[in-house]
This record gives C-alpha cells, structure tokens and sequence, in this order.
C-alpha cells in the first residue's frame, strides 16, 4: 500500500550509514528543508545536484468558469512552486523501466518492444484494409466448401481484385449461366457459352483461377485448364466432324439436341455428356452406324443417369457445391462447345479465304481423330491428346481453323489463355490485303485472336490502321500471347 | 541559488564543512531515489511531498520530420508543495 515516509525514517537511515547520531542527522535534514525554502523564497530557484530544480513561477491572472454554477469567476495571478528532477534522479527513479526504449512508428500496429508491464493504451492505426480484405475473402470462400484452392484463391483474389471488376459483369451473368444451365438444358442458350468461355479462357490465369473459384470453389486449379482443353479438345472434334460427313454431323446435331430432350432435366447433363466425345470418334469410324451407336448412348446412359439424378439432385439446387456440380457444368459447357462450334464450321462463319485448305483440315482432323479413338474416353486425356495433335500440326490452317473455331465461341469477344495458346505458328506468314479486309480479321485468322491488331501494326509499322489499301502485303510472324493486347 | 551557494549555506546553519554536508547531501538523496518507488511517497511537513508518478506510453510527433514516435512507459518523480509552502509563497 501507499507508505509515506517522513524526515525521520530517512534520518535514521543517514545516521546509520554516516555514523552520526540520529539527533544530528535529523537536525541535518530539517535544516537542508529550511535552507531550501529560504532560497527558494529568496532566489526563486533553487537548484540541488542529484535532486533537482526548484522553481518559483508566477503564473498570470485568468479566467475559469466554476464547474458547479457554470458562472465565471477569476483566478488571482499567484506563484506556484515548480520542481524538476534532474538527469541522475530521474534515471534512479526510472531504474525498472529503464530498458524501455522509444519507437519509431512508420506503419507498425505492434508493440512487440513494449513490455507487458505497461498499460495497453496503444492506439492502433488502421492499414488492415488489404489484410481485412483478404481475411473476409477466405471466410467468404469457406462458405462454399473447404478446398484445397482456398489458400492458393485467396491471394489470387487479393491479387485478381481489381480484374474481377471488369470480369465481374461477366462473372454474374456465367453464375446464373451456370446455376441455371442444367435446369434449362433444352434451351442450350448460345450468349452465355462465349461469356463463359471469355473467362475460363482469359489471358490471366489469376482471373480464371478467380472466375473458377467464384463459380465454382471446390474446383482444384487444373479444373478451368482441363475445362478449356475440354472445350478445344470439343472444337476440334467438332471441326472434324464438320468437314467429314455432313449427314453424319446432321445427325450428330440432331443427337446433341435431341440428347437433352431425351435424358431428363438437370442432373441428367452429366451423363450425356461423357458420351459426346464418343458421338464424333464413333460417326468418324463407322459413318453408317452413326444413327445407332448414337441412339443407344443416351439410352445406357439413361440408367446411369437415374443413379446420378438423385445424387446430383442437391448439386442442383446448390450448384457451386461439390465436384458434381463442377462436372456438370463442364460437361454442359463442352456439349454448348460443341453445337456452337459445328455451326459455325459449317457455315464458315469466319475465314473465307482458306476455303482451299478445308481437304487439309479434314485429313489432319482424321488423324487427330483417330489419334483420339486410340484413347479411353477420359476427358482429361482427350486434352491431353488434342493439346499433342495441336501442337504437331505444323499447317497453319489446322490451328488456326482450331483457333477460329474457338474464337467463335467468343463471338466478337476474344479467346486468350496461357493454357490453351494456339499452335505458334514457326514460319513467318504474308498477308496481301484484299478488298472487304480489315486487320481485326486478319489477327483472327493468322493469330486466333483480334487482340494482335496492335500486333500486326507494330511489326508492320502502319502508321494508320485505318489506312490500309488493296494489295498491301502485311507480314505476320509468329506471335506469343504476350504479344496480344489484353 | 546554485547548487555551491546551498551547500554552503547548509554547512554554515548545520556546522559543518562543506564537504562533509555534500556528502551528507549525497547519501541522502541516494537514499531517497532507492525508497521511493511507485507505492512510496516522502512527505515534510511545511514543505511537500516527493512521489513517484507513472507516465504511460504516447505518442509524439516530431514536428520537423512529423516522424511518429512511440515513447515508452516511465516513472518519474513530483513534487507537491504543502499548503503552508504555498502560501509562503504567493
């Protein structure tokens, strides 16, 4: 408790340690007090070594309103005595905290150098935006499930933040696409296959790790790459169907739309889906039993797809939740994929110009057809194979009728991803303009893409894009994504 | 009144040299930095109190830099002049 001590404790002390009597010492203390107050009283300041300063300050008169009545009232200019200790007192005085030292803040929250003996008054400043941000993502994807790809997302969408707002739109309208895709399978709606694809295939694979995760979030990260190979993997297929047979491709089409009418809504999706790589393997071998290989797929898969209607009945409702739901929007996806990308083949929607090397693009597409029979129906290895074929065809028109056919899914919106570059092409290519040309088609047809516009007008050195005139020879080397305007 | 003029000052009222009272001085004030801490408080009647006061963290700023400093915690000794002293004084 609070011990006050007097002149006497201390002059016992004194008498003990000098050897003089008590009396003495005491004496000796009071008259040290004495002497203080006199020059205190004397000189106004007084000043001890060892102890410190005593001061007479003159404080002015001021004004002071009484706390109880509120009234105002004056306080008389008075003397109060000061006293300030000095360095050697102080120190002593401060002994236990003395291995305290002060901090430099430059951003720190922490107090690491603080003892605990101190009061907790630190005010803590506020730069949790990013960490907050970040700690309210991940609980946000916990929500979804608990997956292997939320640590790995959860930078990513620190990371990809600013990118998901102009995705975000796109984001929202894949996300009911998605949810509602397997509900609404008959309607096959085409708009929302290229948004898709626009961000499963974006440059940044952040994005699509985002976008991915977002829409689907117990998907592991090869999940969107095999999505995407899926989907080249379906275009191609679905190009060599195209060029091959027409009768057989009418009935692939007919199958494809007749499939979802065939199996029942929602959950069936899925098992229509693992037999569409086998439709065009099958009519590429056996073009006259297509009708019947075709028709007794839906039906074996009919009573798979019983077993699997109950399962993926909750997938349904909640369709971000589990890998079923995830299997099931890719395999709506590839199946979209591949109706989307026969009509434009057959209706050469885009590159006119190599019309002549539609015969190469069929021979090659048999061989990588036949290529794909060899293999189990595995998607992934489907990809796999695809991305092989891809990469061995050395004709431009291969890769780049791939390259079309993917790009169609776009639309007018561009297809880029690091997991499913096109073919670079080895050699340098010439373009001669022609009439009814623009460059934003000529960088879909030699690039895939109409984001190497700025490409071709750099390596070309156009000074005006617009400007450019019949029998103008461009020249279009090989392009990396890099090159691509995002 | 410097430190000299008190010392002598004191060696003349207690009759002594004016080493012998610096020595005095010393231990006593040696004395009283060991006493007092954060529970004790010295107390002369007619004159005041010493006692010891806890001064918590803060933080200052320097206003040339604007350099943000965190200063620690510390104990630090006052002094409170009794009503007598003060009255003494006005």
């Amino acid at each position: 408790m609070k011990q006050k001590l007097q002149i006497q404790d201390f002059a016992d002390r004194l008498a003990q340690s000098q050897g003089i009597s008590k009396k003495n010492a005491e004496s000796f203390l009071r008259s040290f007090f004495q002497v203080l107050e006199k020059g205190l009283t004397t000189d106004k300041l007084v000043k001890i070594k060892g102890l410190g300063t005593f001061k007479l300050v003159s404080v002015s008169e001021r004004e002071s309103i009484n706390i109880n009545t509120g009234e105002r009232f004056q306080i008389i200019g008075h003397t109060k005595v000061s006293f300030t200790p000095d360095t050697a007192m102080k120190e002593k005085i401060n002994r236990p905290f003395a291995h305290f030292e002060s901090v430099d803040l430059s951003d720190d929250t922490t107090t690491e150098e603080l003892d605990a003996v101190a009061g907790p008054m630190e005010p803590e400043e506020d730069e949790m935006g990013l960490e907050e941000a970040l700690m309210e993502a991940e609980t946000d994807f916990q929500n979804y499930a608990a997956a292997p790809a939320v640590d790995a997302a959860a930078p990513a969408v620190a990371a990809a933040v600013p990118a998901v707002d102009t995705v975000a739109p796109a984001v929202d309208a894949a996300a009911p696409a998605s949810s509602s895709a397997p509900p609404t399978a008959n309607a096959l709606p085409e708009a929302e296959v290229p948004i898709r694809l626009e961000i499963e295939a974006d440059g940044a694979p952040v994005v699509a790790e985002q976008a991915a995760t977002d829409s689907l979030p117990p998907a592991p990260e090869p999940m969107p790459a095999i999505d995407v190979k899926r989907a080249q993997t379906a275009a191609q297929e679905a190009v060599s169907v195209a060029a091959d047979e027409k009768r057989t491709v009418a009935k692939l089409l007919q199958v494809g739309e007749s499939a979802p009418a065939v199996s029942p809504q929602g959950a069936r999706e899925e098992p229509v889906a693992p037999s569409r790589p086998q439709m065009p393997v099958t009519p590429a071998v056996t073009p006259q039993n297509a009708p019947s290989p075709l028709s007794q797929s839906p039906g074996t898969q009919s009573t798979q797809s019983v077993e699997e209607a109950t399962e993926e009945e909750p997938c349904v409702q909640c369709p971000f939740l589990g890998t079923w739901g995830v299997r099931l929007f890719l395999l709506v996806f590839f199946l979209l994929s591949v109706v989307t990308s026969y009509m434009l083949g057959y209706y050469r929607v885009l590159c006119p110009e190599t019309s002549p090397s539609a015969a190469t693009v069929s021979v090659a597409n048999t061989a990588a057809v036949a290529k794909v029979t060899a293999t189990p129906a595995s998607q992934e290895k489907l990809s796999a194979e695809a991305d092989s074929t891809a990469a061995k065809q050395d004709t431009a028109a291969v890769a780049h009728s791939a390259d079309s056919v993917a790009a169609s899914k776009a639309r007018s919106v561009p297809m880029q991803s690091g997991k499913v570059a096109p073919a670079p092409k080895p050699t340098v290519q010439y373009h001669t303009i022609v009439k009814g040309d623009n460059l934003t088609r000529i960088s879909r047809k030699y690039y895939g893409s109409d984001k190497y516009v700025r490409f071709i007008i750099k390596t070309n050195q156009l000074r005006d894009a617009d400007n450019i005139f019949v029998g103008l020879k461009l020249t279009l080397p090989p392009a990396t994504p890099q090159d691509a305007t995002p | 009144m410097n430190n000299k003029e008190f010392i002598a000052a004191l060696s003349q009222t207690a009759g002594l040299t004016a080493k012998e009272t610096q020595g005095y001085v010393n231990a006593f004030l040696d004395d009283i930095s060991d006493t007092l801490d954060d529970n004790t408080s010295f107390n002369v009647t007619g004159f005041g109190s010493l006692e010891v006061k806890k001064k918590m963290e803060r933080i200052t700023v320097n206003p040339q830099t604007k350099r943000r400093k965190l200063l620690p915690p510390k104990l630090s000794l006052a002094f409170k002049p009794s009503v007598i002293l003060k009255d003494k004084v006005k």
